[in-house]
């Protein structure tokens, strides 16, 4: 069976790629086929823990249009479908210009434009995605990573999860929030683990997800990370709002200070591997409860 | 030479808009016919590119120079290659005092 788990958030910074390295580290040693495709592209960091050697970077281009003023007759065709306001041009001094930075690549100028030749596109570098290779165990995994100075986060997303492979459990890290680069990993995941810490930031966020979760139709269940701390207003949403908790990660010395040297936690902590394990057998119920309801029709 | 003002309102005593793109109104000031007009910035509705837009639109009016509190990057850009002389004004102050300098 092929998989996409997403580990997502709403707010940054809660422990979305301690949750994904850790629970990709955990079924390799259950000895469970298992890929990981890091799409937080603007801080793809996953392999700062897993420390694969990297082996290649496939660029992702967008294709945006170029204006021949040989051959434009400056009619403002261009101008008026572009829904971006991407091309600028002042007909009385024959000037026409495309700005790149908002450009969407859509293909609409060029569609409309009545002049043969006027407008031909090219592409444009938005970002990498990189392969790594982890010699322990003869395996890949892969990140997408925006270039500095780009806005467009989902076509590098979407080219990242290309990588997403067959009879596999993909694990896909998101960016964090409730935009679209993060709903572009979300809207066709198998199911969603929702990392929050119990902070007021951490509770405001969550509600704001769990709120988008509901309304794109995502499964998803909630890892609370540091869970022992806070003042009882994430518990309390969660039980409100009815939402699975899948695991709960203790607040701990040691997991800080391994965590800040660059361990996959479940390497040197058993008492994390615990909880890892119990994280995943909660997601393999929903999955198979997924599967089950499905060969009932 | 025309001379363009970003402005809150459309009245000579009205104060300067310090936003360029988002400005609500543009008063533009002829230094030969020593009048001004008032024209609504439309760009200013517009999600994304307003100051290119509004740029364009000071091009398309024959403007030669743009007062404002700011310009954003884009803006910037466009104005640049437009050949429009931007201008930064520090402090809001009301149109009929900025234009009375070019008189």
């Amino acid at each position: 069976m092929t998989y996409k788990i997403a580990i997502a958030s709403g707010k940054g910074g809660t422990g979305k790629t301690t949750v994904a390295v850790n629970l990709y580290r955990t079924l390799q040693y259950l000895g469970k086929p298992v890929n990981l495709v890091d799409s937080d592209v603007e801080e793809p960091n996953a392999n700062l823990f897993l420390k694969g050697e990297e082996k290649g970077r496939d660029p992702v281009n967008m294709m945006i249009p170029q204006i021949n003023t040989d051959i434009c007759t400056f009619c403002g065709k261009c101008v008026e479908v572009c829904a971006f306001n991407a091309i600028m041009m002042v007909q009385s001094i024959k000037y026409i210009q495309v700005l790149t930075d908002l450009c969407h690549s859509c293909g609409a100028c060029s569609y409309f434009c009545p002049e043969k030749g006027a407008i031909t596109e090219k592409p444009k570098k938005l970002g990498e995605v990189i392969r790594y290779y982890h010699d322990r165990t003869d395996s890949f995994t892969y990140a997408g990573q925006l270039s500095v100075g780009e806005a467009l986060a989902v076509p590098v997303i979407k080219k990242a999860k290309n990588k997403i492979t067959e009879n596999m459990v993909n694990l896909v890290d998101a960016p964090p929030g409730t935009s679209c680069p993060a709903m572009e990993v979300l809207q066709d995941a198998d199911y969603t683990i929702l990392v929050a810490e119990p902070t007021p930031f951490g509770v405001n966020d969550l509600k704001i997800m769990l709120d988008t979760v509901r309304k794109m139709n995502i499964r998803a269940g909630v890892v609370i990370n540091k869970a022992d701390t806070g003042d009882g207003q994430m518990k309390k949403l969660l039980k409100d709002e009815n939402v699975d908790i899948m695991a709960s990660l203790p607040f701990k010395r040691a997991i800080a200070s391994h965590y800040a040297e660059g361990y996959v936690l479940v390497d040197v902590l058993d008492e994390v591997k615990q909880k890892f394990r119990e994280l995943w057998s909660n997601v393999a119920f929903k999955l198979n409860k997924d599967n089950a309801t499905n060969n009932s029709h | 030479m025309k001379v363009a003002i970003t402005s809150k309102s459309n009245s000579l005593n009205s104060m300067m808009d310090s936003r360029f793109g988002r400005a609500e109104w543009l008063a533009v000031y002829d230094t030969q016919g020593k009048e001004t007009a008032f024209h609504k910035n439309e760009a200013k509705e517009q999600q994304s590119g307003s100051g290119p837009q509004a740029a364009q639109y000071l091009a398309d009016l024959g403007v030669n120079k743009v007062m404002s509190g700011d310009f954003g990057p884009k803006a910037k850009k466009a104005l640049e290659s437009l050949g429009i002389e931007m201008v930064v004004l520090k402090d809001e102050q009301p149109i009929e005092n900025i234009i009375e300098k070019f008189k």
